[in-house]
């Protein structure tokens, strides 16, 4: 079993805690925590804005996702969360995501209307675990953008093995974010568990360990065809 | 002619039997009339001779030895007795003789006997003194007794030639009857050898000849007639038989003609039909096309095969055991042409029929390919348009349930009371045009092809299972009754994909808990069909039965039953009939009084594919 036997499934060791917490900057508590939003529709992204700013965010919206890209690898500007809409037309979601630095870029949340398995295995691999599935309702925003930013904190915690593991996996850093997983005592495992662990073990390579973990999880293990229900219910699972 | 031919020659043979009967008779009355004279006449006359010669011998030899007179007179008892044997014996031979010339001769023979009787009666009359009359007497007596001794002689002798003529007559008419009895066996033995062979020519020969037309018509040459010969039967049954193999003849005719016609009908219909259509047979070699299909044949650079996806077809129709009609365009194949310019490619959905092999035909296939290349693209363009359409609606509806969420959110601003209800109604029309629009985007992308299904071998306990496991809970807690049977334990794999179908298990479990009867609870079970499938079905008791005309609509989209309201989109069931078809199963309806169940037919996976049940995965099977 995995979880008896952590170190099995480990391809890079373990780093510290610190390390942990690298890339995770939370906004200072001066200032307000800036989002971007990135969609190519105007009202969508007023939207978004609105319902943010009304949350206390100091959002920002981007119509073009290339001078979104642009923007961000400026350096000029820092922000704690990124919205990006996964269908735009000169760039879409992922391949802005993709033109970032993983190890110093913001959280992402992926907003979609029809994505499929293929495009949240490439997002997954590209460490982009959260995914706003459309059309949104604003609490669910706001919820997914809180819960993103708050991640770090929650790493902090005592019990977060989840928040730190998907802080490496925001990083890609698979074996890690097994590590913490596994590390999970049992008597303590939320939900998501052995979801998060099965796509971590998939994402790693452990096709067998993935299927034990799906099975545990009352999932299949074809995910990455059923893309926008295993994020859906992977959002539904982190809350 | 040849039966009068027969009863003539039996009528001949006829007259000969009683004609040799009656000489037969004649014959033999004349041996007995013969025979009877014989011992009547001659053999009587013998006898009396006879006993007369006796008594006079016997008279003689008393009397005649007698040396005296005294001697013969003291003894007259022997004369007197035999004298009266002789007397009698006259009186016998004057009755037996016939004729003139016997008749002298018995006189004579009379004559001397009353002359030698009446010298006795003087002998003893004599005294002893008349010793010379004694002499005299006794020579005379000598001399008559030697009389009668040649006379009656000359009568025996005369009667046995009599006899021995008779004989002869006898044995000359016996031979004679032979003969003649045997000229007449011989005469009719010819008669009856004439008589068979005339009737075995007159009859026989005409049935061998019938025989041989009859085998002839049998081998199909209903040209030859049969010859009207022999009896009147026969020229009855020749006659009635040409007539038979007449009408025969003129009904082969007609019927000829009639498969010429339906022929020349055929290929006409075949030829005028704007579809391309093969007669395969068992081997799927063609045997027969229409022009179309030659076009495309030629086209595909084919000449006697069918084309690879109709070969498809035929295959998938053969293991489902039925044959595959309907306008269902899933079954839709493209036939890309070599050589065709740049164009939709052609799209045909054929139509396999099955042709028994009853009635001495070939047992194959019929296909039918109807082109629905144009059909295709508007079904196509329909469900882009959808596609576009919904998309392009579903971006600003959501925009707007966005902007009115955050307006009900009060976080930008306060709203009166009249705002508010206006908004709550703003909200709810986006909702629901939303959850519409959704069903209709995935509707297409099923329609589209776009949706791909993972089939994989699955128990259908597992399924159960996973339905129970996601809708049962629900179930429970708005407190309908609900109960899985447990199935089978004997039920074969089936080909799945488990998200889809616990899907469709759902949608069936969702419209089972809004239509059923209150209080009644809701079944969910599996069952091994006969036909290849394992059926899932949800079973309830419904307020109002579906009436037949319901059932084969209730997979329509946005089909409504009438008096209900407009919950729900309407595509639900539309969605899980694609599903079904993109699993190659099927989804239906019955419904028997208040009984309803909503069944998903899977296929059952062949044994060659199977997997050991509870481990439906190879991934499963790896870690276990």
């Amino acid at each position: 079993m995995p979880q008896e036997n952590p170190t099995r499934f480990f391809v890079e060791p373990p780093e510290t805690a610190s390390a942990r917490a690298a890339g995770c900057d939370p906004p200072a508590a001066a200032r307000r925590p800036r989002v971007l939003v990135v969609d190519d529709e105007a009202s969508i992204r007023l939207g978004c804005v609105v319902t943010l700013r009304s949350d206390g965010w100091d959002a920002v919206g981007e119509a073009s996702s290339r001078a979104a890209l642009e923007r961000l690898s400026s350096g000029h500007e820092h922000f704690d969360v990124l919205v990006l809409d996964y269908a735009m037309p000169d760039l879409d979601g992922l391949a802005l995501a993709g033109g970032l630095d993983p190890r110093t870029r913001p959280p992402i949340v992926l907003a979609s209307a029809h994505a499929d398995g293929a495009t949240a295995l490439a997002a997954l691999r590209m460490g982009i675990w959260d995914f706003q599935a459309k059309p949104m309702m604003p609490h669910e925003l706001r919820g997914r953008v809180h819960r993103l930013h708050t991640r770090a904190k929650d790493a902090a915690a005592p019990h977060a093995w989840l928040a730190r593991a998907l802080l490496c996996c925001q990083r890609c850093a698979w074996s890690e974010a097994l590590g913490e997983l596994q590390a999970w005592p049992a008597a303590e495992r939320a939900d998501p568990a052995d979801l998060v662990t099965g796509l971590v073990c998939q994402l790693a390579g452990h096709d067998a360990f993935a299927a034990l973990a799906f099975q545990r999880a009352r999932w299949w293990p074809d995910w990455h065809r059923q893309g926008v229900e295993m994020w859906a219910e992977l959002a539904r699972r982190l809350g | 002619m040849k039966r009068w031919s027969f009863v003539s020659g039996l009528r001949v043979i006829l007259l000969l039997i009683l004609v040799l009967s009656g000489y037969c008779v004649w014959t033999a009355r004349g041996l007995t009339n013969d025979l009877e004279r014989i011992i009547a006449e001659n053999y009587d006359t013998i006898r009396a001779v006879r006993d007369m010669r006796s008594a006079m011998t016997h008279i003689n030899a008393r009397y005649l030895t007698s040396r005296s007179v005294e001697k013969v007179a003291s003894s007259p008892g022997t004369f007197e007795v035999e004298s009266a044997v002789i007397l009698e014996r006259v009186a016998t031979i004057r009755r037996s003789s016939s004729g003139s010339a016997e008749g002298a001769q018995v006189e004579r023979i009379q004559t001397l006997v009353d002359e030698y009787l009446a010298n006795y009666r003087q002998l003893f009359l004599l005294t002893p003194e008349d010793a010379e009359r004694f002499g005299i007497l006794i020579d005379a007596l000598a001399r008559g007794t030697e009389d009668m001794g040649a006379r009656t002689q000359e009568i025996v002798d005369k009667n046995e030639r009599a006899i021995f003529a008779r004989r002869d007559a006898a044995v000359s008419r016996g031979r004679r009857f032979g003969w003649t009895a045997l000229g007449i066996a011989a005469f009719s033995l010819l008669i009856y050898i004439y008589t068979s062979v005339r009737l075995t020519q007159g009859v026989f020969q005409p049935l061998r000849r019938l025989r041989d037309s009859i085998q002839q018509v049998r081998a199909r040459q209903f040209d030859t007639l049969a010859p009207i010969e022999g009896g009147e039967e026969l020229t009855q049954i020749a006659t009635s038989f040409n007539h038979m193999a007449g009408e025969l003849r003129a009904y082969l005719a007609e019927s000829d003609q009639r498969v010429v016609e339906a022929n020349r009908l055929n290929r006409a219909i075949l030829e005028a039909l704007p579809y391309p259509i093969y007669i395969a047979d068992e081997a799927f070699k063609v045997r027969l096309k229409n022009p179309r299909a030659a076009a495309l044949s030629t086209a595909l650079k084919i000449s006697d095969e069918l084309p690879a996806a109709v070969r498809k077809c035929i295959d998938e129709a053969a293991a489902r055991g039925c044959e595959l009609i309907g306008d269902d365009l899933h079954r839709a194949v493209e036939l890309p042409l070599p050589d065709a310019p740049a164009g939709p490619t052609p799209t045909y959905l054929p139509q396999v029929f099955r042709m028994a092999a009853d009635a001495g035909a070939t047992p194959g296939w019929a296909v039918l390919l109807m082109d629905v290349t144009k059909l295709r693209q508007f079904d196509q363009a329909k469900t882009k348009a959808i596609s576009t359409l919904g998309h392009e609606v579903k971006t600003p509806v959501t925009s707007i349930r966005m902007t009115l969420h955050l307006l009900l959110e009060e976080k930008i601003g306060p709203l009166t009371p009249d705002q508010r209800e206006l908004v709550e109604a703003g909200r709810d029309d986006c909702e629901r045009l939303l959850v519409v629009l959704q069903a209709l985007l995935e509707l297409a992308q099923f329609e589209g092809g776009r949706v791909h299904m993972n089939l994989n071998p699955t128990a259908p306990a597992d399924l159960l299972t996973q339905a129970e496991a996601m809708h049962g809970g629900a179930f429970r807690g708005s407190g309908t009754p609900f109960a899985a049977e447990p199935p089978p334990p004997t039920l074969p794999l089936v080909q799945a994909d488990a998200i889809h179908v616990v899907r469709v298990l759902g949608n069936f479990l969702s419209n089972a808990a809004k239509y059923r009867t209150p209080g009644t609870p809701v079944t969910l079970r599996a069952e091994e069909r006969a036909d290849g499938f394992v059926r899932l079905s949800v079973r309830n008791l419904t307020k109002r039965p579906l009436a037949e005309a319901e059932q084969a609509r209730v997979f329509d989209p946005f089909y409504r039953r009438q008096g209900e309201g407009a919950e729900g989109t309407g595509l639900g069931l539309t969605i899980c009939r694609e599903i079904a078809v993109a699993h190659g199963g099927r989804v239906g309806v019955w419904s028997k009084g208040a009984q309803v169940e909503f069944y998903f037919d899977l296929r059952i996976v062949s044994s060659s594919a199977s997997h050991a049940p509870g481990k439906s995965h190879p991934l499963l099977r790896g870690a276990a």
